[in-house]
C-alpha cells in the first residue's frame, strides 16, 4: 500500500516515514503543500498523511484543492491544532480522519489501516477474503488452519491483491503500488513474489490474465 | 436607576410650578395695586369734595354741605364712609357708618395716611386720613371704602389663572413626554443593536443614531473590534505555541517507540508517562487559555448546524464501530456562545460518549430561560463514587481508552467560565453516563 506523507518536520518526517515502511507501507515524503498537492493528484496512492501547518500551500488548502477536483484519496490529517473547531474545519475540507500531535505511530498505522480498509469495504484492521486472512501486526496470511509468514514485498503484495479482490492489477500497478519511489522498481520482481505467494496459497488463488496481469480470486465457495 | 425621562419630567413639573407660583403672586399684587391705588384716587376725590363741602361760618358747629355730598355716603353700610373729628373732638360720619364708627390713625400733620382696617359689617376697608384747616377749624377727615369686590376679584383671579396654569401644566408636561419619548425612540434603535450584538447576529453597532449618542456608540465599536482583534491573536498564538510545542514533544514519543528501548522497557514506560503528563498538561493549559467566555461580544452558536458537523467529525472518528448519533435540537437554536467554545464544549461530550457508547448517542438543547444541553450513551456509565469523581480536575477514570478525561475536563472548564453548571448522572433512557448542563441565558432587559 502506496502512502504519501506531507510533512515539513523534516526529522520527524523521516523517522514517521521510516516506521510506516516498517509497518508495511511504501511511502513517499514531500515537505512542502505545492508538491504534496501534486503527488496525491497522480493517483499513485492509497492513502495520505497530511500536515495542516505547511510550507508553500497550507495542508487545509491542499484538501480542498484535491476534493474540488475530484480526487477522493483516503485523507488522515495530522496536525497539532487539533481543537474541535479545527477538526470540523478539517473534515468539511474532505479530511477522512484527524489525529493530534502528538501520537504513537501504532495508533496512526491502526487508523490507516482502517480508514484504507473502510474504502474498501472491510471492517477493522485485518483483512478477510473467504477463507483468507492477512493478519497485519504479524505480518502472516492465514488460509484454513495453515498459517504461513510473509516477507515484507510478499505482504505488500497480498495487502494490496486483498484490497482489490476479483480486480485484474497489472505489473505496472501492483509496481507503483507496492514500492515507493526510492525503490528500485523492476517489475519482473513482481513475477518471483506473485510466484512466493502462489508456492503459500495455492496456484490457483492469483491467476494470470495474459496480457493484463494478475487476479485475486475468492475460491473458498 | 435613573430614567433621563423621569428626570426631565419632575425637572420641568417643578420648573413651571415654580414659575406659575410666581406669577400668580406677581399677578394679584399687581391687580390688588391697580384696583387700591384707583380706589385710594376716588377717595382724595371724595375727600376733596367733603373738605369743599365743611362749612362752619355762622354755624353753631360745623357741618358738611349736602349739596356736595354723594348719596352713597347716606346708604348703611354701602361701603363708602367718612369721619371727619374736630379739634375739640366732635365728629362729623357718614350714614352709611350707622351706628358703627371708624378708627381713626394718628396722622402726621400736612401727610396723608393710608391703611387697611376692618369696617362695618365684617367689611375689609381701606382708609385714607388727613389733616385740614378750613374757616379756623382744624379736623381730621377719615374716608373709607371697602376693599370687598376687589378682594372678590383677585380670588377670582388666581383660580382662574390657577386653573388655567394646572391644565397648562398637564399639557405641557405631556407634551414633554411625547417629545423625550419620541427622541429616545432613536435610542431603542442602539438597545435593539446591542441586544442583536448580544444574540451574535451582528459584529458591530449601527451608527445610524442621534448625534449625541454618536461618540459612544464608534467608541463601543472600537472596544469591540479591539477586543475581537486581541481573542484572535491570541488564539491564534496559543495556536502556533501549541504547533511548536507538540513537535518536539512529538519526536520525544516517537524516540520512545523506537525499537532502540525495546530492551528498556521500565525507562520506556516511566518516560511514556512523564510525556502523556507533559501533552495533558499543555493541553488542557493551552485549550483553557483559548477559551473566550461570557465576556465577548458578537458570539454566535448555530447549535442544530454545529452539532450536525460535529456528528459528521464523531462518526469519522469513531468509524471504527456504527454510531447511531440522536439528535434533538431546535433548528432555530442559536445561542448567544462563542462558537469555538461551544465546538470544544459539545466535541469533547461528544467524542467521550461516542468512545464509550454500545451503539446510541443522544445529545439535545433545550433554550428558554436558561439553557441545558445533556448527551447521554448507552455504553456502561459510571458508578455513584465515580460519577461524583468525574467533574474533579483532570480525574482519569478509566486509563484503558486514551484522552479519558482531559476533555470532560476541558468540558467542565468551559461550563465553568460560563458560570453554568454540569452534572454527571446515570442515564435512565440509555442505560449508559449522561452528561448534563445547564447555562444561564445570557441576554438584555427589553426595552421598558
Amino acid at each position: 500500500m502506496r502512502l504519501l506523507l506531507i510533512e515539513d518536520d523534516v526529522e520527524f518526517a523521516k523517522r514517521l516515514a521510516a516506521d510506516l515502511r516498517r509497518s508495511g507501507f511504501a511511502v513517499d515524503l514531500t515537505d512542502n503543500g505545492v508538491d504534496g498537492e501534486f503527488l496525491g493528484d497522480e493517483g499513485l496512492h492509497d492513502v495520505v498523511v497530511l500536515d495542516l501547518g505547511l510550507p508553500q500551500r497550507p495542508g487545509l488548502e491542499v484538501l480542498r484543492n484535491w476534493r474540488a477536483r475530484g480526487n477522493d484519496v483516503p485523507v488522515i490529517v495530522l496536525t497539532a491544532r487539533d481543537a474541535w473547531y479545527e477538526r470540523v474545519e478539517g473534515f468539511q475540507a474532505g479530511a477522512d480522519d484527524y489525529l493530534g500531535k502528538p501520537f504513537h505511530v501504532e495508533e496512526l498505522v491502526a487508523r490507516l489501516r482502517a480508514l484504507v480498509h473502510r474504502r474498501k469495504g472491510f471492517v477493522g484492521q485485518h483483512l478477510q477474503l473467504g477463507d483468507l486472512r492477512l493478519d497485519q501486526d504479524r505480518r502472516e496470511v492465514q488460509l484454513g488452519s495453515a498459517v504461513h509468514a510473509l516477507t515484507a514485498t510478499e505482504f505488500k503484495l497480498l495487502h494490496y491483491f486483498m484490497l482489490h479482490p476479483g480486480t485484474v492489477l497489472s505489473k505496472a500497478r501492483l509496481v507503483e503500488h507496492v514500492y515507493d519511489e526510492g525503490f528500485d522498481r523492476d517489475s519482473n520482481l513482481i513475477e518471483v513474489y506473485i510466484r512466493r505467494l502462489r508456492d503459500k496459497l495455492g496456484q490457483q488463488r492469483i491467476q494470470t490474465r495474459r496480457g493484463q496481469g494478475y487476479v485475486l480470486v475468492d475460491d473458498s465457495h | 436607576m435613573k430614567s433621563v425621562q423621569h428626570s426631565l419630567s419632575i425637572g420641568l413639573s417643578l420648573s413651571l410650578v415654580l414659575l406659575m407660583v410666581l406669577l400668580l403672586w406677581l399677578g394679584s399684587t399687581l391687580v390688588r395695586r391697580l384696583s387700591e391705588d384707583l380706589i385710594a384716587s376716588r377717595l382724595v376725590d371724595d375727600a376733596e369734595t367733603l373738605v369743599a363741602a365743611f362749612d362752619s361760618t355762622g354755624l353753631p358747629a360745623p357741618e358738611l354741605s349736602r349739596r356736595l355730598h354723594n348719596p352713597i355716603y347716606e346708604r348703611p353700610y354701602s361701603g363708602r364712609y367718612y369721619l371727619l373729628r374736630l379739634a375739640d373732638g366732635s365728629e362729623l360720619r357718614s350714614r352709611s357708618l350707622w351706628d358703627e364708627t371708624l378708627k381713626l390713625p394718628v396722622v402726621d400733620t400736612g401727610g396723608t395716611h393710608r391703611q387697611r382696617i376692618a369696617g362695618p359689617a365684617g367689611q375689609s376697608l381701606l382708609l385714607l386720613a388727613k389733616n385740614y384747616q378750613k374757616q379756623g377749624q382744624r379736623f381730621t377727615l377719615a374716608i373709607a371704602e371697602d376693599l370687598t369686590p376687589v378682594q372678590q376679584d383677585v380670588a377670582f383671579f388666581q383660580l382662574v389663572f390657577g386653573v388655567v396654569s394646572v391644565a397648562v401644566l398637564l399639557v405641557i408636561v405631556v407634551v414633554q413626554r411625547l417629545i423625550v419619548r419620541r427622541s429616545f425612540r432613536q435610542l431603542d434603535l442602539v438597545r435593539e443593536d446591542i441586544q442583536r450584538l448580544e444574540r451574535g447576529e451582528i459584529d458591530e453597532l449601527s451608527q445610524h443614531v442621534p448625534s449625541e449618542v454618536l461618540p459612544l456608540v464608534r467608541e463601543l465599536n472600537r472596544l469591540l473590534q479591539l477586543l475581537g482583534n486581541r481573542v484572535e491573536r491570541s488564539r491564534n498564538a496559543l495556536g502556533n505555541l501549541s504547533h511548536a510545542l507538540k513537535g518536539p514533544l512529538n519526536l520525544i514519543v516517537q524516540q520512545l517507540d523506537s525499537e532502540a528501548l525495546n530492551d528498556q522497557p521500565d525507562f520506556r514506560r516511566r518516560m511514556g508517562e512523564q510525556a502523556d503528563r507533559i501533552h495533558q498538561l499543555m493541553e488542557r493549559e493551552l485549550r483553557r487559555a483559548r477559551l473566550t467566555g461570557a465576556a465577548t461580544p458578537g458570539r454566535r452558536f448555530d447549535a442544530a448546524k454545529e452539532v450536525s458537523n460535529l456528528f459528521d467529525v464523531v462518526r469519522k472518528m469513531h468509524s471504527d464501530k456504527p454510531l447511531d448519533l440522536q439528535c434533538d435540537i431546535p433548528q432555530e437554536s442559536v445561542l448567544p456562545f462563542d462558537r469555538e467554545d461551544m465546538l470544544e464544549l459539545m466535541g469533547n461530550l461528544l467524542d467521550n460518549a461516542a468512545k464509550w457508547a454500545g451503539s446510541t448517542v443522544r445529545c439535545s438543547i433545550l433554550s428558554g430561560e436558561t439553557v441545558s444541553l445533556s448527551v447521554e450513551d448507552d455504553g456502561p456509565g459510571c458508578s455513584r463514587q465515580k460519577l461524583d469523581l468525574l467533574s474533579q480536575r483532570g480525574v482519569r477514570l478509566d486509563e484503558s481508552k486514551a484522552g479519558h478525561g482531559l476533555g470532560l475536563a476541558i468540558a467542565c472548564d468551559i461550563v465553568g467560565l460560563y458560570e453554568g453548571e454540569i452534572h454527571f448522572e446515570h442515564s435512565s433512557d440509555l442505560g449508559g453516563l449522561a452528561v448534563r448542563v445547564t447555562f444561564p441565558r445570557l441576554s438584555i432587559a427589553p426595552a421598558a
